[in-house]
Parts: structure tokens; sequence; C-alpha cells
């Protein structure tokens, strides 16, 4: 006990014993600056509307380094940073928040060797209004050592290198950026890598971007070509998760930037970020991203395996098809959605079933058709495999999409469908010209419940019968001239068929 | 004793041409047979069967409100096997289904169904709804073509009147 209170008069003595050194006024220009150094702190008011408060330290070397201005109680301010060479007119980094009673910091800022100066003044928001009893604190502190991030990195000619497979560290630091101008996030503060890529559109660089979760920080990663024009944006985790883009494809040799921010302009200066670029193979088995709509669909022809994000991101697919032939799709994967467009992108099926595969047993579009498959998760990502079986068409085979009295398809004799997709529903049409009792022979699907409605010719369902698994059922009903027959279905999607059979009586 | 009345009025019924049977009242229908002509075409002035020889012809008189008057149908057992449906149509029309059947005694009833819009389907009425009697026995003839019409007051207590007749030519 003796010695924990002699420890701690110790450490109470040493902290008042800290003396921190206090600015001298006037140095309201950079002739009149106060010197300080890095490893240093010094107190300052800000006295009045005009009052701006400058210091200035040299480097030896080339040194990353820490600078924050405690908060001033009902004060927005700010400060910036520029080089004795560049001039006032050439700032660094120039550090407002825009708001009160917060101080203002920048964790890590890469400083060449030479003589730089920071000067301490109102902030652009709020009434400026002077105060002469509140101090802040300006601290010039070398940063933790294994940032490897270069700031200012805040635009493209202005980016760092990334080396494929190397990891940068670096913060969300500052919050804002008053220095961006650029329409499309002004003011937010960037970090911009850039890459070198050698590819073409028969082979694909392949690339792969991880960013570590950071407390408070929902981030975005952004890909742009060499003239800046964003390729793909990776904004699918939200606040304090990890993000990330896989097999990003590139078909174009030359340099790409990394556009990394925080969506909210929040910022953490306190907890680092890891990001990481590595460079795949390319596999015409496995999906290039971006493929996020139609225009950017991949080619497909028997399978392809890929990864979805969350529930935003989408990857498409594109398979030609021929004129009398049939396609049989699968999605395989955990928690995943799948839908099959024609190529004027109306969508024909789509199907969400739970049970880890998706099955549209058959598939008739001349020319080809989209697969668009999508996580039902919202923010786990889910790998998928797509995969194609091609069939010559037989006649009796229903024709899909046929889902409704409108788009019901003409039979005479039989037909032979499937159950394509989660809330499936077949309709045929029925003219015989004349009212005749007609047997019908239903063959059922294996794991499925069938009911099979015989309507009047308005489509009102006069008869609906159940076929349980494969069995065969038959009933008679009477055909007033034209009718219709609507087959729905319950269970799980198959790619079995099914058979109906109809025989006029006598 | 009550089936000797009853065989008596159908009796009747038949050697005038056309009998109407109220209410409750069971209905037998004799007559003689003889060889069918396929060619439809007699000397008598009935008309000989060709496809069918029975024709069930139902209607409603009763219904005389638009609102009131329900798309329908009426599904038949011929000797207790379900045998049909009538044409479909409102309650205030004709519907009608024809069987071939052969020379002997039939039990023909008939169960009512109406079109619930909202469901998109027929559904059986409930049994007070019914028609009152739904059946009636009837001796099929291969030389005649028997009609039988069942007016179905649905609008008056549900009775359901037999009139049965030969179609002449």
């Amino acid at each position: 006990m003796k010695y924990i209170l002699l420890l701690l008069i110790i450490v109470f003595s040493a902290e008042c014993s800290r003396k921190i050194q206090f600015e001298v006024e006037p140095n309201n220009n950079l002739n009149e600056a106060n010197e300080i150094n890095i490893k240093s702190e010094v107190k300052g008011k800000i006295s009045s509307a005009s009052d701006k408060d400058y210091f200035t330290f040299t480097t030896d070397s080339e040194v990353n380094v820490r600078i924050e201005v405690s908060a001033l109680k009902g004060i927005n301010h700010a400060f910036g940073v520029f080089s004795a060479s560049g001039g006032e007119g050439a700032v660094i980094k120039y550090v407002d928040d825009a708001r009160k009673s917060s101080p203002e910091k920048i964790a890590n800022l890469n400083l060449p060797k030479g003589k730089y100066y920071i000067a301490v003044s109102h902030g652009e928001r709020d009434e400026k209004k002077g105060d002469d009893s509140a101090e802040y604190i300006l601290s010039v502190y070398p940063s933790d050592s294994s940032v490897s991030e270069i700031e200012p990195n805040d635009f493209f000619d202005s980016a760092q290198k990334i080396d494929y497979g190397s990891e940068i560290t670096g913060y969300f630091s500052p919050a804002f950026n008053k220095l961006n101008q650029n329409s499309k996030g002004r003011y937010r503060e960037e970090d911009i890598f850039y890459f070198s890529v050698d590819a073409s559109e028969e082979n694909p660089a392949v690339i792969d971007i991880s960013l570590s979760a950071v407390k408070g920080i929902n981030s975005v990663i952004e890909i742009c070509d060499a003239d800046g024009n964003s390729v793909f944006t990776a904004d699918f985790a939200g606040e304090g998760k990890a993000e990330s883009v896989s097999g990003l494809g590139l078909m174009k040799s030359g340099n790409y930037f990394i556009r990394i921010y925080s969506k909210s302009m929040t910022e953490n200066s306190e907890e680092k970020y890891f990001f990481s670029l590595k460079k795949g193979d390319f596999s015409p088995d496995r999906e290039l991203e971006s493929n996020d709509d139609f225009g950017k669909a991949n080619p497909l022809q028997d399978k392809i395996s890929g990864t979805v994000s969350d529930s935003k991101d989408i990857d498409y697919f594109f398979r030609s098809s021929e004129s009398g032939r049939f396609y049989s799709v699968s999605v395989l994967g955990k928690s995943v959605k799948a839908s099959i467009f024609d190529k004027s992108y109306r969508k024909l099926y789509s199907s969400d079933n739970a049970s880890g595969s998706i099955i549209f047993p058959n598939i008739f579009c001349d020319g080809g058709y989209y697969i668009s498959v999508s996580s039902k998760h919202t923010s786990e990502p889910q790998d998928y495999t797509v995969s194609i079986s091609e069939y010559e068409a037989e006649k009796e085979f229903e024709t899909e999409p046929n889902d409704s009295i409108k788009s019901a398809e003409a039979v005479e004799n039989s037909v032979k469908g499937y159950y394509s997709y989660s809330g499936d529903k077949d309709y045929y049409k029925i003219n015989l010209g004349s009212r005749e009792k007609i047997k019908f022979k239903i063959r059922g699907i294996d794991d499925t419940e069938m009911t099979v409605s015989v309507t009047d010719a308005l489509g009102y369902r006069v008869k609906t019968v159940s076929v349980k698994g494969s069995s065969e059922i038959e009933f008679s009903e009477t055909i007033d001239v034209s009718a219709y027959l609507i087959v729905e279905f319950s269970g799980s999607v198959s790619d079995s068929d099914y058979s109906i059979d109809m025989i006029k009586q006598r | 004793m009550k089936m000797i009345f009853i065989w008596f009025l159908a009796a009747a019924a038949a050697c005038s041409g056309g009998s109407s049977v109220m209410k409750k009242d069971p209905v037998i229908l004799s007559g003689s047979a003889s060889n069918t002509n396929p060619s439809g075409i007699s000397g008598s002035e009935f008309k000989l069967p060709y496809n069918y020889n029975v024709k069930l012809i139902i209607k409603d008189s009763t219904v005389n409100n638009p609102n009131d008057d329900r798309r329908c149908f009426y599904k038949v057992f011929l000797n207790k096997v379900e045998a049909g449906r009538s044409t479909i149509g409102l309650e205030s029309q004709d519907k009608h289904v024809e069987f071939k059947l052969e020379n002997n005694r039939h039990l023909i009833k008939v169960e009512k169904y109406v079109l619930n819009e909202k469901k998109g389907s027929y559904e059986k009425v409930n049994n007070i709804d019914q028609p009152k009697p739904d059946f009636i026995y009837f001796d099929s003839l291969n030389d005649r073509i028997l009609i039988i019409e069942l007016n179905h007051k649905s609008a008056s207590g549900n009775s359901g009147e037999f009139t049965l007749s030969f179609e002449k030519k």
C-alpha cells in the first residue's frame, strides 16, 4: 500500500511538473512564427476573430508526423501545414472538421526533409470570435512507425504506388479535405493509390483488394482507370466492417487508381487500416468483376463460379443460345438468389430457393439469355457456382414464360413441363372447337406436389386435382370449346419433368 | 303403395309426351326400346337419337336481377357416378348436358356450382341452396331423345321442378 501511494505521488508530481511552452505573440505571420520541435507541445490562444498563430519546425530527414490541436470550447478552429519552399499558398494539408469544441488532428502526414509551418486559426464554419481565456495545445509528434501510407495522397497526381502482394497501413484521418473540390466528393478525405496492369480482353488481370475494418468507419473502395473513370466501387459492408473487391477483371493495360474513403466523412485517428492488393490468375471458370449490370455481363459457357459480397452486389452472366435448343441452368450456393432474363432484359424466371440449389430446367431463348446472381445476406459474402446443360428441344415441352393466362401456351394432345423455379405456374390453353369430354392423364414430379386445374373459357377454375410426387392420376372433365390448364407447384424445384396427356372421350 | 303412385305419374307423363313433376316427387319414366337409327330420322313425330338419347336442361326462371345472376354449372352424377357437367352460363340461362345411355332405368342427380370471382374458381353451393329435389329416376329409350328439364327456382325456396318430354322432329 505504501509503495502504491509513493508511485501515485511520483506520477502526479511528474504530471504537474510537465511544462508546456506557450506561444509568443506576436506570431501572426510567417516571419514571426514560433519555433517548435517535433515531439513537442505548445499552448496558444485564438485571441481575436482575425488571430492566426504561426509555428515552424524543421525535419532533418523524411518523417511521418501526427499533428493535433486540442479542442477550444465554443470555437471551430483549424490548422494548415505548408512548407517553407512552397509558401503559404501551397498548403500541404488543411485540417478543419467544421465542428465547434472538437480537436483537429491528422494522424499521419509525411514530410520530407525541410522547413515547415503550421498556422492555427478559426475554421471556416461558424462566426469567428476570439476567446482570450481559452487555450489550445498544439502537439507535433512522430506518428506510428508501422504506418506506410504517405499523406498527402489525396489526388491522382499525388497517388501512392502499391505493389501486388504488399500491404499498406494508414488512417482514415483527417475527417475532411477542404482542398478536394471534386464535385463527386467535395471536401472528402481520400487516400489514393495506384498500380500497373498488363492485360488484354483475352487475358484479363484479376485483382483482389482487401481493406480491414476500422471502428466507426463505413469504408468505400473505388477503382478508377487511368483517365479517372470509375471502373468498380465496393461499398458492400456497413460501418465498422471490412470491405473487399474480389475477382475484379481489368482488360486494358495501364495504371489504375484505388480510392479509399470514409463514406460518411467520419475519421478515426487512433485505429489503423490495413489495405492490400493481390493479383490472381485469370480463369474462364471464375467470374470477373465488375459484372454488375447487363452491359458488363461475363460470358458464360458451361460453368462459372463467383462470389456476391452482399445483397447489393449482383453478378450478371450472358449465355448465347441456339434456336431449337433448350438449356438447364443450375445455381448452387448457400444463400443466393438467381434470375433469368432474355436479351431484351425482360425477367423470365426468378428464384431464391432456400435449399441452396436453384434450377431453371428449361430455358428457351433465341440468341441468348442473361443470368443474374445476388446474395440474400446483407453483408456476408456468398460463393456460388452456375452450371449450364444444353439439350435438343423436344416438341411437346412447355415454352416458358407461360406464367399467366396471357402467356398461356396452346396445347393439343399432350404437354411436358418443369417446375422451373419457386412460385412457377404453367398455363396452357386448350382449344377444341366443340364441347368435348376429355380424360386427363397426369404424371407428377418426385418430391413435388402439383395441382392441376381445368378452367372455363375465362380462366376460372372448374376442377382442381393434386398430384403427389411422381404418381399418375386420371380424371375427366368437360371442356366447353376452350379452357385453360393451370399447373402449380409446391416442394422442391426439380429438373424432372411432368406430363399431361389429354384424350377425347366419347 | 307409394312407389306404385310414382310409377303411375311418370308413366302418364311418358304417354302424353311431356310431364311436369313438382318439388320433391321422385320420378320414373318408362318407355319401350327399339333399334337406334344412325340417320336420326324416323317415321314418328319424335327425333331419333344420334349422339345422345338423354338431354338434361337446367335453368332458373326466378333470377331476374343481373346482380344476383351468377355464373354457374351443374355437376351431373349418373347412377351415382360423376358423368360430366352442364355447360357454364348465368343462372338465368339454359345450361345443358347430353348423355347416351343404354335402355334401362337410371338415376340422375345434380350438384350446383357457382363462380367465386375472388377465388377465381367455381364452388359447390351449400346443400340448403341445392335444388330440391336434386335427382330424378327415369327410363331411357334408344329410339327417342328424352329431355329432362330442371327449373331450379333458387329465388323461391330452391324448389327443383323437373319437366320431362321427348325431343320432337
